[in-house]
């Protein structure tokens, strides 16, 4: 049965071994006790960093499903499946969060600067208005197949641009928090128009 | 990386892997040459979905149940997995093809079953079919089954596998896992031993339909969509053929059998084995007795029975395109393709799904087992026999609570990766408020209203605070098996508050543990199988100790005394082939005695070891 122990150190408490995660042991398969400010980038044994290597990331994240998975704790003790489900939950909401490039810059520039994706939300005028030309032209556009590929094409160009800026490794060096978080929500407002052009008509 | 060591499973006893299906379920268990179904003393491994309840409180369960719909109509419950966890509004099109009697449950929005006036929840009757496939496969393995993977078609909500869970409870086994059906399916097929790829599953069966999109990366599965419809299947094609042949013998003869139910069953049947023979055949005919001077005959061909199933096999193509799109595949980066289900053997099914997809589809195992190998497959990873793969499955509908103006709010989206959770922070709205009431439900729509109710969550025990201070994180875990929980905490005091939860249509803790103490399970006769089977296992035990005694060339027995051993182990393993519990006891008493006492009599200390080591598991 494996052990729940406290994460107090960079080794494992039970085999000593280096921890790469704050959830679990790779090495024991030890369960650990996470500390309260824990992030989703700890929980995957990544850098905290924007420019991450996806392969390696995925990878990591399979690995703590193995070890943490409920269907490898438990079987017939109740106590050990809601633990290991409580913790699988854990690691899906990083994975879910960190595994998406925008949603990731948005969770590290939370990070750094607490509350500024709130503070921010006040958009451009110009960038406003650009949007609702850009909702009227998708809703016209929806009667329309070749308009709304054309349309479709720009938007997208518009939203990599913008995220493209948003992960460059630049950009984080001496970041402008409250200028990364509104390149966020403008990012946000283009997804949710190329969303409603993805909907068929 | 060395994985950890595999937490065991407390107590021993063999974990089966159960198909819970609309019309049939079954058995099965992972052996050394990987997953085998459990099949009954003649062979058979499909028990039909059918409970009929008898004179005298008696009920049987399987084929002969389904045998006596036609005589037996108005007591014998079959499709029951259609109400399980469903509200009394929501079965109206099961109520109106159903020739059992369904009711509202008085304070609950529960659907029950009616039988002279005597009801049912759908859990019970599952639970009973349940029981009959845990007394098949004891039989067949020789031993108590008290643990199962169970599976469910991957569309079902909370309350339809939390009712699925609750029907093991009643029969006595403890479901440690709900799988979904297509990903069980995948599993079956082996298709885990591929490095990397994306496989679709599409399974209709006899009343629902999904189609799930699977990813596998590096041994792990992945379920990345699921679409589907709890309303479709071969039922439905059965009820278009029935609907000739009634409006046939209106036509002809001016009667109408739909207010006869026996007649009505007679048809259903009688439809369904048309529309399978139509699976080989280019066409089939059936004769009807419409009570005129001859038989009435019907004919359909398969380009016609084709036509009339067009308009469901597109619906089903069309829950695939979806499924896709929430993938964000095209078709063309599908690697395999599944077939589950027997309504897959339906020419014209194959053919749509292999031209969807551009690609032939699998279907070398029978589409009715399937399902069930798969579980087992998933039950020896529980077991602990296999840890290369692990299965991530997904919540197949949005998960949320009601708020202002009954708007939904979506804490969990779709197709997350279960377990998964949300956390949330209520507070109070009057002074000295102590508890907190939060209405739960499942769906994708805007307001609560076109959303499914799950249940209400009365959290209590907060401590008293002025209106608005007490902060109350609310933590909603859906476990591996898509089943929600909810634990709240006020943040201020640290305060663990009290929940109780009210199913929308479903059981409460208390309600399961009510119909687990009275359940008709509890009845005499099913203890007696359960006696035959320990006996049994008992005096096969008793019966090899005496066996690897007798081998030794030096015991010092004289030809007699072998001569009446082996006559004793004939009667014994005679007996154990009988259905007499009683004989069989006796006969293992009388035997274990007898060796007792030639132990006693010629044969040294160790030897007496050995005996005792074979007669200990026989009670005294």
């Amino acid at each position: 049965m494996t052990a729940r122990v406290r994460a107090a150190t960079t080794a494992c408490p039970r085999c000593g071994a280096a921890l790469q995660s704050t959830l679990a042991c790779l090495a024991c398969g030890a369960l650990l006790d996470e500390p309260a400010d824990a992030t989703h980038f700890q929980r995957l044994g990544l850098p905290a960093t924007t420019a991450l290597d996806a392969a390696a990331a995925e990878r990591n994240y399979l690995r703590l499903s193995r070890a943490l998975h409920p269907d490898f704790h438990g079987g017939a003790d109740e106590a050990a499946t809601g633990r290991a489900n409580a913790a699988t939950a854990v690691l899906n909401e990083a994975w879910s969060v960190l595994s998406e490039p925008a949603s990731r810059a948005e969770y590290l520039l939370e990070l750094l600067e607490p509350g500024v994706m709130e503070r921010s939300k006040q958009l451009s005028p110009a960038f406003l208005a650009e949007a609702m030309d850009l909702s009227e032209e998708a809703d016209a556009a929806a009667r329309d197949p070749r308009a709304a590929a054309g349309l479709r094409a720009r938007v997208q160009a518009e939203a990599d641009t913008r995220l493209a800026s948003v992960l460059a490794p630049g950009a984080w060096v001496e970041p402008d928090a409250r200028r990364l978080a509104t390149t966020l929500h403008e990012l946000r407002v283009l997804r949710r128009v190329l969303r409603d052009l993805g909907k068929p008509a | 990386m060395s994985l950890p060591t595999p937490a065991s499973v407390s107590t021993a006893g063999p974990i089966v892997g159960i198909d819970l299906g609309t019309t049939n379920s079954l058995a099965a268990i992972m052996g050394k040459d990987g997953p085998r179904v459990l099949p009954d003393r003649d062979g058979q491994a499909l028990i039909p979905s059918v409970v009929s309840f008898l004179d005298g409180g008696r009920h049987i369960v399987g084929r002969e149940a389904r045998g006596m719909a036609i005589t037996n109509p108005r007591r014998t419950v079959h499709s029951v997995k259609r109400l399980m966890g469903r509200g009394y509004e929501d079965v109206a099109a099961e109520r109106a093809i159903l020739p059992y009697a369904i009711v509202p449950s008085d304070q609950a929005k529960l659907v029950l079953v009616d039988i002279d006036g005597r009801h049912y929840t759908p859990q019970e009757i599952s639970a009973l079919v349940l029981a009959k496939v845990r007394e098949v496969a004891e039989r067949a393995l020789g031993s108590r089954v008290e643990k199962a993977v169970i599976t469910v078609p991957a569309y079902f909500d909370d309350s339809q596998r939390q009712a699925t869970r609750d029907a093991a409870k009643i029969a006595g086994l403890l479901a440690l896992r709900i799988v979904n059906e297509p990903t069980a399916a995948a599993l079956a097929y082996g298709l885990h031993t591929r490095k990397e790829g994306t496989i679709v599953v599409y399974d209709l069966g006899g009343g629902t339909f999904d189609v799930s999109v699977l990813k596998i990366t590096q041994g792990v599965f992945k379920v990345v969509a699921t679409h589907g419809d709890t309303h479709l299947g071969g039922d439905d094609f059965d009820q278009l053929i029935m609907k000739r042949i009634l409006d046939l013998v209106t036509a002809r003869t001016g009667t109408d059998l739909k207010v006869h139910p026996e007649a009505l069953q007679q048809i259903r049947l009688s439809a369904e084995a048309l529309k399978c023979r139509l699976s080989s055949d280019e066409r089939a005919t059936l004769e009807v007795d419409a009570g005129g001077d001859a038989p009435l005959r019907y004919e359909l061909s398969r380009a016609d029975f084709e036509r009339m199933i067009q308009p469901w096999i597109e619906r089903t193509l069309a829950s695939c395109r979806a499924a896709l799109a929430d993938a964000q595949l095209q078709p063309a980066a599908i690697d395999e393709v599944v077939l589950v289900g027997g309504s897959t053997r339906i020419p014209l099914v194959r053919r749509a799904v292999e031209e969807l997809f551009g690609r032939k589809a699998h279907a070398e195992l029978d589409p009715d087992k399937v399902v069930a190998l798969g579980a087992a497959v998933q039950a020896d990873i529980l077991a602990g026999g296999s840890r290369d793969l692990l299965l991530l499955d997904v919540i197949p509908l949005s998960l949320g609570i009601e708020t202002v103006g009954g708007a939904f709010a979506k804490l969990i989206t779709r197709n997350a990766t279960v377990p998964c959770r949300a956390t949330e922070m209520f507070s109070t709205s009057v002074d000295n408020q102590t508890a907190i009431e939060i209405n739960v439900f499942q769906g994708e729509r805007e307001l609560v209203k076109d959303c499914r109710e799950l249940g209400r969550f009365k959290l209590r025990g907060l401590p008293t605070m002025p209106a608005g201070l007490p902060r109350v994180e609310v933590t909603f875990l859906v476990d591996a098996d898509g089943v929600l929980t909810v634990s709240a905490k006020e943040q201020r005091s640290g305060v663990a508050a009290a929940i109780d939860v009210v199913p929308s249509h479903g059981l409460t803790r208390d309600q399961v543990k009510a119909i687990v103490k009275d359940s008709i399970l509890n009845a005499q006769a099913d203890f007696k199988a359960r006696d035959l089977v320990e006996m049994r296992n008992k005096a096969h035990n008793l019966v090899q100790g005496t066996r690897r005694v007798l081998a030794m060339k030096e015991m010092p027995f004289t030809p007699e005394q072998r001569r009446e051993l082996e006559a004793d182990i004939a009667r014994l393993e005679q007996l154990g082939r009988s259905e007499d519990v009683a004989a069989l006891k006796k006969a293992a008493d009388e035997f274990g005695h007898k060796t007792q006492a030639l132990a006693d009599d010629v044969i040294g200390a160790a030897i007496k070891a050995e005996l005792q080591k074979a007669s200990g598991q026989l009670p005294t």
